[in-house]
């Protein structure tokens, strides 16, 4: 089985892995999402070009199997059809609470100062109460960085004197989203291996509500899929008898946020069930990201049908369908270590492997891989995004030979 | 002054100096006139700090001529204050009741006097004339393009040295009936009923997130376009340090080949026109000791020619410009430096170059050690004279809009690339082309670039050729695209109210709106709202408005606003401007 988690330089694709959940897991949390739609768009697409910074494009099959019109792209797995500046105003969190509590939207308490004045954080926490949450105000696209639980104006205090300035370090190609401003990610790790607050960020101090959380997942201004929780619970369950005022705060918020076909709204409220009234909801967070992996496991049925939605079309194929790709890597400069590599994950994946062309003063590799459609995704993704291997290409052409639908 | 190219620079702006001041005050200016204070106080302070650089002036050395150059500009205004009070003593003199007007034109006169022993007397305005050379091979001219002057440049003052991309699609939001919220430098929210668009900088709020993602990595792009048929030039990435692979791909593709790091901004690291094994390695050399000399860099294909910005908006192109190095034409009377400082002047008229000089640096002067000239040199009539390597407006390059010339096939690309990448709404295309009046398949071309922030202002305010309001015709199309009717506002008479937050009270921010507002021929009031707002309702031109808006979010020195709301409102028309305390 799969490593549990991925770690810099651990290559989770030297192990056997025989499932697309085992694979998931496998993977660092940045790029699952993209491999979601991946796996959903790939056996359905005619060609697929991936790109740097988990950008893959995806051009529609006509009738006699090639490539037609317009792609689709998606860049770590947010639908291109979310306009950018609606992506970016939604990152921001003052933005989008200004906007909110305009159109008449509950928000939570909140306030936000510069990294550097402690002094205003513990003023502020001990004006709206402990428990709070310190979270930055620019939000980074996938990892949402936040701190709950403070309790107490000495953890707040403690967390500050951990802080230090920021690390100008350049981010690595994979979490450079390109429409992500990416003020924290994940290794703000000081020399002693200890995590740190940047301070020249800005920090958003939240009240930390008690409730339930609730999450509406909309598309297209209207609500997909509703799910809760309790606070401190991981996993999300449907939320089956919602009321219908919560449907339409989420149908609001949607048409507030203009530009975003699909949005993640997450709240704290008293009760799912029973009428959003004034001070037993607040919205806490929105975002571009929908997280369709952390419900993939327990629910897969709702999460298939918003993949669906996101990937614009619906696989007639299940995952384990044979599939047969052919695929043309380009910017290779290390050809035998790739050849090793790419034998390595394919054997990994169960997939067979004939590699017809490598070049590597053009820089191109050409190979043919069958097997199941899911590992056919993995092994593509894997590659375009240099997830547990050495090489990146700068791009990866797939065309689908033969998919389980007889084609 | 301009005829005697013998005495170095230095020495022949002391001796205009020194005639203006004698013509004005009647004596040879000496250091004790100066000392006495027998100047103006803001001549005086202008002229010392040149007084000592006089002194100094052995050799013309680099940093003294932008000094030089700073101080042309500044002893201009501050003559012009001077004049300015001149004519008022001389008002006062004459005994009593003089119209104002009188006041006015005996200044002008003044001035206009001034100016002719000072500046440059008489220099013809620059032209531009289009000579590509195909391998080496001079084409036919295109017709001299004379430069162009646009009134809105004083207007624009208030701006100083910000960027106007954000500034040029505010304007033409306000024409269009929105209300602005702006929240920084570069960013704003327009809004009208229901309807709000989020503005960064000149970007479209209708690009879509694989649009941008695609538009910001040039690898992405190439590697997009390429198999689409887009002429882009053939090349590949390779990691820091892999010269062996990089070596054989040059020769598979043949040279000439660029050499460039793969993160790069404009010219860091760049290597042109590489012709061998041998000049391809010490390219590399080059690149390694750079600054990004540690990171991927990118082998491709030289392509002969100059830079094109073209402007894609609706499916169209709008506008096409050509930035052409800095340079200055020849007219057999002037020096180099002369004709530096008239083509300068000349910048001062565009507002998108005003901030832009041409500036003598290092580079320049390798330029022209090239040629075998120095800046005392006269070139002859029309002998262009090439003053950078580098086509940045920045760095005193001229925007020229081609447009009207360009080919139609290269047109067709231009509007096909930006059609083929999905979610991108309006673009700049950066073009190589060696001679755009030919199509495709004759001369050298490559889309270097797509970029979804272009600067639109070199469109819009062209050193040379037809302007073309490209952020107007980028909101029409926004506007088009989402079905909202065009109601555009008479652009000379607009009344706007404007609430400044932060911290603008206590700041001099009140003055500092008003004093803009004055000089922008605006009317209306500016008062202190509460501890953290200023209010002003602006009456006038669109031009003054907006650009008094934008500058706004960054103020006086002291002034740290957060926000700037600009609502458009029905008043009567005030008379004059007035700060209320």
């Amino acid at each position: 089985m799969a490593s549990p988690s991925y770690d810099k330089g651990e290559r989770p694709m030297d192990v056997r892995i025989d499932s697309f959940r085992a694979l998931l897991d496998s993977l660092p949390s940045i790029a699952k999402e993209g491999l979601l739609i991946h796996a959903q768009r790939l056996p359905a697409s005619a060609r697929t070009m991936l790109l740097p910074r988990q950008l893959a494009y995806y051009y529609d099959r006509h009738a006699d199997g090639e490539s037609v019109g317009k792609p689709a792209g998606f860049v770590c797995g947010v639908s291109g059809r979310n306009l950018l500046p609606a992506v970016n105003f939604c990152q921001d969190i003052r933005a989008w609470r200004a906007r909110l509590e305009r159109h008449g939207i509950k928000v939570v308490k909140a306030a936000s100062f510069s990294g550097r004045s402690q002094r205003d954080h513990l003023r502020y926490a001990k004006k709206i109460g402990y428990p709070v949450v310190l979270k930055p105000v620019i939000r980074n696209t996938l990892y949402e960085e936040f701190i709950t639980d403070i309790s107490n104006e000495n953890e707040l205090e403690f967390l500050f004197r951990k802080s230090r300035e920021l690390k100008k370090n350049k981010a690595s190609d994979l979490t450079a989203s390109p429409y992500a401003m990416t003020r924290l990610s994940e290794d703000h790790v000081d020399e002693h291996g200890r995590r740190f607050l940047p301070l020249s960020v800005r920090y958003l101090l939240e009240k930390q509500l008690a409730g339930r959380h609730l999450r509406l997942i909309m598309a297209e201004g209207q609500l997909a899929a509703a799910f809760h929780k309790p606070l401190q619970d991981k996993a999300w369950q449907p939320a089956d008898n919602l009321h219908e005022s919560y449907r339409a705060l989420g149908e609001k918020v949607a048409k507030v946020m203009q530009g975003m076909a699909f949005l993640r709204i997450d709240l704290v409220v008293e009760d799912p069930a029973s009428e959003a009234k004034e001070g037993n909801h607040a919205v806490i967070s929105l975002s571009e990201h929908l997280k369709c992996y952390k419900l993939y496991d327990e629910h897969p049925a709702v999460t298939q049908r918003l993949l669906e939605l996101v990937a614009g079309c619906s696989p007639d194929i299940s995952l384990e369908t044979p599939l047969q790709i052919e695929a043309v890597l380009a910017g290779i400069s290390r050809g035998e270590r790739l050849e090793r590599e790419l034998r390595r994950t394919a054997q990994a994946l169960g997939m067979e492997l004939a590699i017809e062309e490598l070049d590597q003063v053009t820089g191109r590799v050409r190979f043919h891989a069958s097997g199941p459609a899911w590992a056919g995704s993995a092994l593509t993704w894997a590659y375009a995004n240099g997830l547990g291997i050495e090489e990146i290409p700068t791009s990866v052409d797939v065309k689908v030979i033969r998919s389980g639908r007889g084609g | 002054m301009g005829l005697r190219p013998d005495k170095p620079m230095v020495g022949r702006y002391w001796d205009y100096l020194e005639t203006v001041v004698s013509r004005l005050m009647g004596s040879q200016l000496d250091a004790e006139a100066l000392a006495k204070g027998q100047l103006a106080r803001h001549l005086k302070a202008w002229v010392e700090p040149t007084l000592e650089l006089i002194d100094n002036a052995k050799a013309l050395e680099l940093r003294q001529w932008v000094k030089v150059q700073r101080a042309v500009n500044s002893i201009h205004m501050a003559l012009k204050q001077l004049f300015a009070d001149l004519a008022r003593q001389i008002q006062r003199e004459g005994n009593g009741e003089q119209p104002a007007e009188e006041v006015t034109s005996a200044s002008e006169a003044l001035f206009f006097r001034a100016e002719r022993v000072l500046y440059l007397p008489e220099a013809e305005a620059p032209t531009y004339t289009y000579q590509p050379r195909l391998k080496d091979v001079p084409q036919e001219p295109s017709p001299p393009l004379h430069p162009n002057a646009f009134d809105d440049t004083p207007l624009m003052l208030p701006l100083g040295t910000m960027d106007a991309k954000s500034h040029l699609m505010e304007r033409e939001c306000l024409r269009q009936g929105f209300n602005v919220l702006r929240t920084g430098k570069g960013v704003f929210t327009a809004d009208k009923g229901d309807q709000r668009f989020y503005f960064k900088l000149s970007r479209s709020p209708l690009v879509s997130v694989d649009a941008i993602a695609l538009c910001t990595h040039k690898e992405a792009t190439r590697e997009f376009l390429a198999p689409l048929g887009f002429p882009v030039p053939r090349g590949r990435m390779f990691p820091s340090g892999d010269h062996d692979n990089a070596m054989r791909y040059a020769n598979l593709i043949g040279y000439p080949v660029v050499v460039k790091p793969a993160t790069g901004v404009r010219g860091i690291g760049v290597v042109p026109n590489i012709r061998s094994d041998e000049e391809l390695q010490s390219a590399f050399h080059v690149l390694e000791s750079s600054k990004l000399g540690h990171d991927d860099f990118i082998v491709e294909k030289h392509i002969f020619g100059e830079d094109y910005r073209i402007m894609v908006i609706g499916g169209k192109v709008r506008a096409a410009t050509l930035r052409a190095p800095a340079s200055v034409t020849g007219d057999g009377k002037h020096t180099i430096a002369e004709l530096i400082l008239i083509k300068n002047r000349y910048r001062q008229n565009i507002p998108h170059l005003k901030s832009r000089p041409i500036v003598y640096t290092e580079s320049t002067q390798y330029q022209l050690d090239k040629l075998g000239y120095t800046l005392h040199s006269v070139p002859p009539l029309g002998k262009r004279i090439n003053l950078s390597g580098s086509c940045n407006l920045s760095q005193g390059g001229d925007s020229v809009n081609v447009h009207h010339e360009m080919h139609p096939s290269i047109i067709k690309v231009a509007e096909d690339a930006v059609k083929a990448v999905p979610g991108l709404d309006y673009c700049g295309i950066d073009f190589l082309i060696e001679d755009h009046r030919k199509p495709v398949g004759e001369t050298d071309i490559g889309i270097c670039e797509l970029n979804a922030h272009a600067a639109i202002g070199t469109a819009c305010y062209p050193m040379f050729g037809e302007p073309v309001n490209v952020p107007r015709q980028a909101i029409e199309a926004i506007l088009h695209n989402q079905g909202m009717p065009l109601t555009p506002l008479d652009d000379s008479q607009v009344s706007v109210k404007m609430r400044v937050r932060g911290r603008v009270t206590g700041v001099g921010f009140r003055k500092w709106v008003s004093r803009h507002a004055q000089k922008g021929g605006l009317t209306g009031y500016v008062k202190n709202r509460d501890k953290r707002t200023v209010e002003a309702v602006l009456q006038g031109s669109l031009v003054a408005i907006a650009s008094l808006a934008t500058a706004c979010i960054r103020g006086p020195s002291e002034a740290l606003p957060t926000s700037v709301r600009v609502m458009h409102v029905k008043e009567p028309l005030h008379d004059g401007f007035t700060l209320i305390r």
